[in-house]
């Protein structure tokens, strides 16, 4: 006799001859519950960081630097970003190597490279260093002398490295006239900005206390500046003066020159008469032409030769 | 096809399946609730710590960046100290060159170091640029007159430095002579690069950032990107505007929206500082969290639903198939299959119930055994009384005849008597071995009747008949007969030879009951109902005959035993032909009854089956 029996995908008796089969469904259903699970589980997380650049400029063993879209992006951060002369100079020179056909951007390079060339100090520099300096410079003014700025900058430095730090005033002398020239009125060659600094300047705008690149004179004036300042033959510095006080009669690079000539014990009528000339349109609020006023008061005192031929406007 | 819908009907109708259902859905519903209230706890419990440590993260912040420009304070003082105290010449450039190169080994965060005299003399580790130096005056600086307005610590704001351009804060204090005069002014700066790195540097998180906002211009001072190589400001413009909104609203937690993407933004105020520390954690960062417990939540539920449904399932199964197995047994108890056994190990309480079935079953079996003996040892007594019932009826009919015959025969024998007696003797002879011959044929009739040749019969046809041959002596008893055929249906299935022998019987009977003449009605009807009495049926109804006499009558305890055999009313009689009456049409699916009352006359209705509309009406 055949019993029907409703068909049923598990059983709960033993004793049925379809056991073996449930018994197989029960365990594909539990694998299939398994997997589905295992699928639906959370992914572990990747431990990876994706690097913030895209690639780097590996400059030495242990120093890499990150490639940048421009030639001047990327020596604004060799100059900018680094604080190890030996990891700085390395930087310059992998953008010299790298952009060696951008004239500009290898003068920049090269002038870094000179600076760097006195140590980390210069005022601890010694002569050998100096003369060294000199030679890198002089170097950069004859190959790069086509490009202004660069020029400028090369003969000023050779002229500063002469005067300060070897004493020789008529090899620095002779640069600054070089400067004073030759490149006249030529706009300072800074360092290109930084990107991070470009970010900053665009957060804090921009500002009397933020502008100082607006207000940094050419070093042609400088140049004037420091002849005034050092030169030992007087008719070179009224030269000197005379050349900054019909330019900027006001400025503050004819201040320090005025009060370098009035701190003199021997000055002049003729600059005497010209510091006068200056005050009168110069803002007496700036310490540097109170301090030239009140030398020219020194000057005006009647025990002073100098005291009794001018008379200063306050 | 409609067996298949017949069985989805039955299935939907089914205890399994509702019992399935409300089980499923049940822990469905329980179980989804459950998980969709743990995750909205768990989600609830993320954003709170959060929450939490993002403001911790801020105030953490808030005390290391204080830590870290400490040192810069404790270090400008101990400059001024030591330029006061004389411990240092300031009017040495080379010393002071000396003691600063030293304080910056120390203390590489020092951008720069520097000492300004009021003379406008200026001495700074690194060096100035000298283009730069050659034309710096430090007592326009802001951290010269800042220095001298206060007198005392003075910390600056942001500011670009003339050497490197780059912009930052410088702590600066005044140094005062012996006197008490002012002798200038020494500073200590910090780059914004340095600040920043010194602020990304601390970790928040695997991708969220820290950052320093200046409240009075509410610009960024200290952020990751300024370390970088980032152009674009307007994410800090962003931070800085969320800032000032959180700060306008008195909180400390919020979120804030740079570009298409969200961040959870806490702030710290700095202790002595008009500044405030920020924090910004990526919301998808922190959502990832919330993600990972969604999907985990998803999953739980989603399995603890799959295993509720297949628990159910097993657990309907579990409790309905044993069920339907017991359901199967009784089916099987109820059909006659008394051996048929269940066995059902689990659940307990359908397997017990399995043991009593299979007990009740062997119970059944045991007294249906029992039942057929006392049925058989019943049918042996009855055949055996009605053997001795029998016997005696036979006994009692051939006794007396045997007698008369033994008596004509002494007569016959006695050569002595006349001979008219003798041949009057032998007459008897003649007539009471006839009627014995009779007697006996009429037992054999009861004992062992004809087997039935059923065929389509009229019965009016057949009472027409019997009618036939009783007229003469009805004619002759002076009985008036009616007949009254008037039922629409009379062909039925019968062996005509015995019902015209019944029909007979009766109208005799009948006669007998007037020996002084009377009325006799014979009238038909149909009877539509199919059941007749308790033992017959008939789907196509009955034909009832009614025999109605005006004769002699019974009692009511006559006529309760006028079927029995060997009963008779009459002194002739054998009494055996009601009996055989009675079981003709009992063989035939009829029956009789009867109504009698004394001297009023007796009724005889016979019932015979009528066919199923459509069958055998031909004849």
């Amino acid at each position: 006799m055949s019993v029907t029996k409703p068909y049923h995908m598990f059983r709960s008796y033993p004793d049925n001859a379809a056991d073996h089969r449930v018994r197989r469904r029960t365990c594909l259903w539990l694998m299939v519950l398994i997997g589905w699970i295992s699928a639906c589980s959370p992914a572990p997380e990747s431990q990876e960081v994706p690097s913030p650049t895209a690639s780097k400029l590996q400059v030495q063993n242990d120093f890499a630097l990150p490639e940048l879209a421009t030639a001047q992006a990327q020596l604004a951060v060799a100059l900018s970003r680094i604080n190890s002369p030996r990891q700085q100079e390395a930087a310059l020179k992998q953008v010299i190597q790298q952009h060696g056909r951008q004239r500009p951007v290898v003068a920049q390079a090269r002038l870094a490279l000179a600076y760097l060339s006195l140590g980390g100090d210069y005022r601890l520099a010694g002569p050998e260093t100096c003369r060294a300096a000199i030679a890198a410079y002089r170097d950069i003014a004859r190959e790069f002398g086509d490009l202004a700025a660069v020029g400028a900058k090369a003969n000023w430095y050779v002229g500063w490295i002469a005067t300060d730090l070897l004493g020789d005033v008529d090899t620095g002398m002779a640069a600054y006239w070089r400067v004073a020239d030759q490149f006249a009125g030529i706009a300072h060659l800074l360092a290109p900005t930084a990107p991070w600094v470009t970010l900053v300047q665009a957060v804090m705008g921009t500002g009397p206390d933020n502008d100082q690149r607006a207000v940094h004179p050419p070093l042609s004036d400088i140049a004037l500046l420091e002849i005034v300042r050092n030169s030992p033959r007087s008719d070179e510095r009224q030269a000197a003066l005379d050349r900054l006080a019909s330019s900027a009669p006001a400025g503050r690079v004819t201040g320090y020159a005025l009060r370098s000539l009035l701190g003199r014990t021997q000055v002049p009528e003729s600059i005497i008469q010209q510091a006068v000339s200056c005050l009168q349109s110069a803002s007496l609020e700036d310490p540097l032409w109170e301090e030239v006023a009140s030398l020219l008061q020194e000057h005006r005192r009647p025990d002073s030769a100098a005291g009794k031929a001018v008379s200063v406007k306050p | 096809m409609n067996s298949l819908l017949r069985h989805v009907r039955h299935y939907l109708c089914s205890f399994q399946l509702r019992l399935f259902l409300t089980l499923a859905l049940t822990v469905t519903v329980f179980v989804a609730g459950t998980g969709y209230l743990a995750y909205l706890k768990a989600r609830q419990s993320v954003e709170s710590q959060i929450q939490r440590y993002a403001i911790g993260s801020a105030d953490q912040i808030a005390v290391r960046v204080h830590a870290f420009l400490s040192q810069h304070r404790h270090s400008v003082g101990l400059l001024k100290s030591a330029l006061e105290n004389g411990l240092v010449d300031a009017s040495d450039p080379r010393r002071l060159l000396q003691f600063f190169h030293l304080l910056k080994q120390n203390h590489e965060a020092f951008v720069n170091i520097y000492f300004g005299d009021r003379n406008g003399n200026f001495t700074m580790v690194p060096p100035q640029l000298p283009e730069v130096h050659k034309v710096f005056d430090p007592r326009l600086r802001p951290w010269y007159r800042g220095a001298c307005q206060t007198g005392r610590l003075y910390w600056t704001d942001v500011y670009t430095f003339a050497s490197s351009q780059a912009p930052g804060i410088t702590a600066s204090m005044p140094v005062f002579g012996s006197g008490g005069q002012l002798a200038g002014v020494c500073g200590i700066d910090i780059d914004l690069s340095t600040f920043s790195r010194f602020v990304k540097s601390i970790k928040v998180g695997t991708h969220g950032y820290a950052y320093i906002i200046e409240n009075q211009h509410a610009r960024v001072i200290a952020h990751p990107d300024i370390v970088g190589h980032q152009r674009d400001p307007r994410p800090m413009d962003s931070l800085a505007a969320a800032i000032r909104q959180l700060r306008a609203a008195q909180q400390k937690f919020g979120v804030t929206h740079i570009g298409a993407e969200a961040f959870f933004t806490a702030i710290s105020n700095y202790p002595d500082k008009d500044w405030t520390v920020g924090v910004t954690l990526p919301m998808a960062e922190s959502f990832e969290h919330i993600r990972t417990i969604k999907r985990a939540t998803l999953t739980l539920v989603a399995v603890a639903v799959a295993l509720s449904w297949l628990s159910s399932y097993l657990l309907t199964v579990n409790l309905v198939t044993p069920l339907k197995r017991l359901q199967q047994g009784f089916e099987r108890v109820s059909g006659g299959d008394l051996d048929h056994r269940v066995r059902i190990t689990h659940p307990n309480v359908v397997a017990s119930l399995a043991q009593d079935f299979n007990r009740m079953a062997t119970s059944l079996r045991q007294s249906q055994a029992a039942l057929e003996e006392t049925y058989r040892a019943l049918a042996e007594k009855e055949k055996m009384a009605a053997l001795g019932m029998l016997t005696a009826g036979i006994a009692h009919e051939i006794k007396n005849p045997l007698g008369i015959i033994q008596g004509a025969a002494q007569v016959v024998a006695n050569t002595q008597r006349p001979m008219e007696m003798r041949e009057r003797a032998a007459q008897f002879i003649i007539d009471e071995v006839q009627r014995l011959n009779m007697t006996l044929k009429t037992f054999l009739e009861f004992a062992r009747p004809h087997r039935l040749r059923l065929e389509a019969v009229d019965a009016h046809q057949l009472l027409r008949q019997a009618l036939a041959y009783i007229e003469p002596s009805a004619s002759q008893q002076k009985i008036q007969l009616e007949m009254d055929l008037s039922a629409p249906a009379s062909v039925c299935r019968l062996d005509p030879d015995q019902i015209h022998q019944m029909f007979l019987n009766l109208l005799i009977n009948a006669l007998q009951a007037m020996p002084h003449g009377g009325h006799l009605s014979i009238a038909t009807a149909n009877d539509g109902s199919s059941a007749g009495n308790a033992s017959t049926e008939s789907p196509g109804g009955f034909l009832v005959i009614h025999l109605q006499d005006s004769g002699c009558g019974m009692t009511a305890e006559q006529a309760e035993k006028i079927f029995e055999p060997f009963t008779s009313f009459k002194d002739d009689g054998v009494g055996l032909g009601l009996a055989i009456v009675q079981r003709t049409l009992q063989r035939h699916g009829g029956h009789i009854a009867v109504r009698s009352r004394p001297r009023e006359g007796t009724c005889f209705s016979i019932h015979l089956p009528l066919p199923p509309n459509g069958e055998d009406h031909d004849a």
